[in-house]
């Protein structure tokens, strides 16, 4: 087994109903996504909100109802198992929720929670409990088995969470947004933390963020999602240094660094509007109504899925289409615009 | 394993002992502590023990026979030789008959509750759960029950059942049944959202764990806090329907009926009305001021609201 | 705390201090707060969830003189000359939403879904300055294209759900600068927002103190929010100020070693292993007498654990809790 997870063009609707008789009509919010997740590999998934990453970690997890695709976890097909087939092979993926506040049942102990996904298997009470100890343990919370979530911080809980989602040995754990509710310094010792169990323990994560100073630490590759569907994909450290679509320039360019001189502040790239309504992409590229680079065909086409010599794919016209402005001109851009400093706030709008 | 950056135990200014305590603490000893820990509801609980001893007791407890009539000692003030409270319109003794009315109200309130209980909320702990058609039905159903007058349903129950206390009890219990039902229900929504029992779905465990282990423990305060108002609201229509006489049949007496019975005779001895309606007043008030103390104590714990 | 005997002060706050009820008693939260914020200036809160900073906020709007969980036991709230703490409600009323108004950080949860935007942008207008539904329906539209929302005549009819997650936030914005408010608390405004929303809103929030040239405090635990749009900082740790300057010395050059950790904290752009202080913050009413930071301190030597640290000022306007701050020499940020 060398990939943990495959999921091959899987699209995802909520169903929306109009009016109060009106016909149920699907809200498509993932399209034809394909991605796989290698055996002790990190892939993070990176967008804004609203551009379908929780969706497809639900999905995933058959949590949601999908329109059509496969999923393979672990070498199961569980595309078309029943909730009752498919409970054994749970075991394999579990899932780290974003509010550590809300993920835990405030009315079971700690030992309680991470005990609880032990019960399908042949294990006694005094065995599950032990094990369960074990670990909060190597979670570095020993000795307070017996605490109601109320009494840990965030930082704690998603601890607890964390060591609950190790309970059954699963091959995937689906990080949910796991740390954009702690302050930084508790990030930091969470992202320490999985990075850590990961290499102890063989486990593979899907981490879904939209931070991406915490993405570059932990993932091994990265996709990015913009309304629905995912317009480039790489190892992390190419991604970064080369991106090959503007709007992951644009979130790399939106994180706000940390300099005590204003004029050192990079250039940004302010994207102007929103995302696009669910389920009503605009035609051709669905970025090019907030894209500062969008072109006449970029309103009519959609662009193709490319690979690139580094190593990243993606779909842009403007490396495609001979345009002037190309996959060198983006990168140019950003460097330009790292250098300018013609106005002492170093943003810009385009 | 392998060694983890360890956040350091937040607890580490706590006492050991606190610790110890916190660690060892089971729930139901939690539970008391937090109960005990509030003054009126302690109070309150200790009032209805009282009330419900005295009701226990009674035959112990009261002075004379509630049913012996004295025709030369009618309508006697409180404070008179031998009557405590004074006499009523036929001679018997007031105090005595309050503490035997007492059972009966009681009983009533308790058959009233656990009927509702059991009518109201298995169906919808499933309905809100499941959700979909059956949620539909419970709720149009509870919706008719409720458009119900209470009083007029329970007299239906008795036309149909026969007249007696218990046969009464059970209507007032129908007519309890939607309120549990629709309490449970939002509860049960609610819970539902909730991301824990996202996470339990995500586990792979069993639908009937997941009721029973992450949903039903929410429902019980509410739970709680309903059956308590509801208690009280019995017993005063156990009084309504004994008023107009299809509840405690004579001479056996309830609150409620001495109430009703005292009512004609307000002129002449006035005081006659005041013991039943206080003995309804502090238990009902008691049951709620308890319930109210039940809820707090199984409460979620509240959020740190400082940051 | 800075001393700023001008004109320009807008709001001057002085040892303020707030309690919280706990299981145990009510235990001190908010420990001998001082801060200034000059017109047109952005002054930063920063500090861990359970810091001190959002109640300190809370406060100064008044919106903790009556609730049962948390009351403030001393200090002044000076806007001007007033000392807003010792207003009666009714007095209070008059300036809350008026000279103060507030940002929070939901936008889902701190606009009324029953009214349309106009209604609630209105609202203050009305109430506040007298204003005719006409006259305030014209204004809510002016503020509205003032925030940057397109079309705003057409969208002022809209309810917030029909709004995203930042254009709320500029709703939000519009209702607090209803009024022109003499002072504006920006609780963690953009931590529910995406990255590329952030940036619009910090632009936005930016330009709109340079037009208006009131007076702002912005909370937030992003230190990276901080360096872009405050021009003056307050680092809070556990209930008490530990650290203040101009944001950027205090990047450049932080005094305290819990601003040293933050700062380390945030992921920078090379490879450098990742950096967290550890343990955590102590709950409230289990702080030690001695720093409150020194169980988490590398620095940390015998006499910070016995001896309570003042907060000292320093010729250049910086103020820091550090018995040790003249020996430290700690590194910041470029």
């Amino acid at each position: 087994m060398t990939q943990v997870l495959e999921v091959s063009e899987m699209s995802v609707s909520f169903p929306r109903r109009s009016g109060l008789l009106g016909k149920s009509q699907p809200l498509r919010v993932v399209e034809n996504v394909s991605f796989e997740v290698g055996k002790g590999e990190v892939v993070a998934l990176v967008g804004e909100s609203g551009s379908g990453k929780s969706t497809i970690a639900r999905a995933v997890l058959r949590l949601l109802p999908i329109d059509n695709g496969r999923i393979t976890l672990a070498d199961v097909d569980i595309t078309t198992l029943s909730q009752r087939a498919l409970r054994p092979h749970r075991r394999n993926a579990q899932l780290v929720f974003q509010d550590p506040y809300s993920s835990l049942d405030p009315s079971m102990t700690a030992i309680e929670i991470v005990e609880e996904p032990l019960r399908g298997f042949a294990m006694s009470r005094e065995e599950r409990l032990r094990s369960a100890q074990e670990l909060l343990a190597s979670v570095g919370l020993a000795g307070v088995e017996g605490r109601y979530p109320y009494e840990f911080s965030g930082g704690q809980r998603q601890r607890i969470a964390i060591a609950r989602a190790l309970a059954p040995r699963p091959a995937l754990i689906i990080c949910d947004e796991p740390v954009s509710a702690l302050d930084l310094s508790t990030q930091n010792q969470i992202i320490s933390l999985l990075d850590s169990l990961r290499q102890s323990l063989g486990v593979s994560y899907l981490f879904i963020s939209h931070d991406l100073s915490v993405v570059r630490r932990i993932a091994d590759r990265v996709l990015v999602m913009y309304a629905g569907e995912i317009v480039e994909e790489g190892p992390t450290e190419r991604v970064f240094r080369d991106p090959v679509h503007p709007y992951t320039l644009a979130l790399l360019s939106a994180v706000p660094a940390v300099v005590g001189d204003r004029s050192k502040h990079a250039k940004r790239i302010v994207l102007e509007g929103d995302l696009p309504v669910p389920g009503a992409p605009p035609p051709g590229c669905r970025f090019h109504t907030r894209c500062p680079f969008a072109m006449d065909v970029c309103r009519s086409e959609v662009p193709a899925w490319t690979e690139f010599d580094h190593g990243v794919s993606g779909r842009c016209h403007l490396h495609t289409s001979g345009s002037t402005l190309g996959f060198s001109g983006l990168t140019q851009f950003a460097e330009d615009a790292m250098a300018s400093t013609d106005r002492d706030r170093g943003q810009t709008s385009i | 394993m392998t060694v983890v950056p360890s956040e350091g135990a937040a607890g580490s200014t706590t006492g050991e002992a606190t610790f110890l305590r916190k660690r060892y603490e089971s729930p139901s000893r939690r539970f008391a502590r937090r109960l005990l820990s509030q003054k009126v509801a302690t109070a309150s609980g200790v009032i209805l023990i009282l009330v419900v001893l005295s009701a226990i007791f009674a035959p112990l407890l009261a002075p004379l026979d509630p049913n012996k009539t004295d025709l030369r000692n009618t309508l006697l003030p409180p404070g008179s030789a031998d009557f405590l409270l004074g006499t009523d319109y036929l001679g018997r003794d007031v105090l005595s008959r309050l503490l035997f009315a007492g059972r009966v109200s009681l009983v009533a309130a308790v058959q009233a509750v656990s009927v509702g209980l059991i009518l109201g909320v298995a169906p919808a702990l499933v309905a809100g759960y499941v959700g979909r058609w059956w949620d539909w039905l419970l709720m149009r159903f509870t919706d008719a029950l409720l458009a119900f007058p209470p009083l007029i349903l329970a007299i239906t129950v008795i036309g149909i059942l026969g007249t007696g206390l218990t046969n009464a009890m059970i209507g007032v219990g129908i007519i309890f049944a939607p309120r549990f039902a629709r309490i449970t229900r939002s509860a049960v929504l609610s819970v539902r959202e909730e991301t824990f029992v996202e996470a339990a779905k995500s586990m792979g465990l069993s639908q009937p764990r997941i009721i029973w282990r992450h949903v039903l423990p929410h429902l019980l305060s509410p739970l709680v806090v309903t059956a308590t108002v509801l208690a009280g609201m019995a017993m005063i229509i156990e009084a309504g329907l004994s008023f107009i006489g299809l509840g405690v049949q004579v001479p056996q007496a309830s609150w409620g009926s001495m109430l009703s019975t005292a009512y004609r005779f307000i002129r002449v001895s006035p005081t006659l009305i005041l013991w039943p309606g206080l003995a309804i007043m502090i238990t009902v008030l008691s049951v709620n001021l308890l319930g109210d103390g039940i809820r707090d104590a199984l409460g979620r714990e509240v959020r740190d609201m400082s940051s | 705390m800075t001393v700023q005997d001008s004109a320009t002060t807008a709001l001057r706050v002085k040892e303020l201090c707030v309690d919280v009820a706990t299981p145990e008693g009510w235990a001190t939260v908010v420990e001998d707060v001082s801060l200034a914020v000059d017109v047109g200036e952005i002054h930063g809160l920063v500090g861990e969830s359970g810091s001190g900073k959002s109640l300190t906020a809370m406060a100064i709007m008044g919106l903790i003189t009556h609730s049962q969980s948390a009351r403030v036991t001393g200090g002044e709230v000076l806007l001007g000359d007033v000392d807003l703490l010792k207003l009666s409600n009714r007095d209070l009323r008059r300036h809350q939403g008026k000279d103060l108004a507030m940002v929070f950080q939901e936008p889902m949860t701190s606009l009324n879904p029953a009214f349309t935007v106009a209604d609630q942008i209105g609202e203050s207008i009305r109430y506040h300055l007298g204003a005719s539904r006409k006259e305030a329906r014209e204004r809510s539209i002016e503020l509205l294209e003032e925030v940057g929302i397109a079309d705003a005549r057409r969208r002022c009819n809209d309810y917030p759900h029909q709004f995203s997650g930042g254009m709320r936030q500029r709703v939000m914005l519009a209702v607090a600068l209803a009024c022109e408010p003499r002072l504006l608390i920006a609780d963690e405004p953009t931590t529910a927002l995406d990255v590329t929303v952030q940036a619009q809103m910090l632009e936005l929030i930016r330009s709109l103190v340079e037009r208006h040239g009131m007076a702002v405090i912005f909370i937030t635990h992003d230190l990276g929010v901080i360096a872009e749009i405050c021009d003056r900082t307050t680092v809070f740790y556990a209930g008490q100020v530990i650290e203040s300057g101009l944001v950027g010395e205090v990047i450049k050059g932080p005094r305290h070693p819990y601003t040293e950790g933050l700062l380390r904290s945030v992921p920078a752009d090379d490879d450098l292993p990742l950096w967290w202080i550890d343990g955590s913050p102590p709950l409230p009413g289990q702080v030690s007498s001695g720093c409150r930071f020194s169980p988490r301190c590398e620095y940390s030597k015998n006499e910070c654990d016995t001896h309570a640290v003042p907060l000292r000022l320093s010729a250049d306007g910086r103020a820091i809790r550090c018995a040790l701050a003249d020996d430290l020499s700690l590194n910041g940020r470029d």
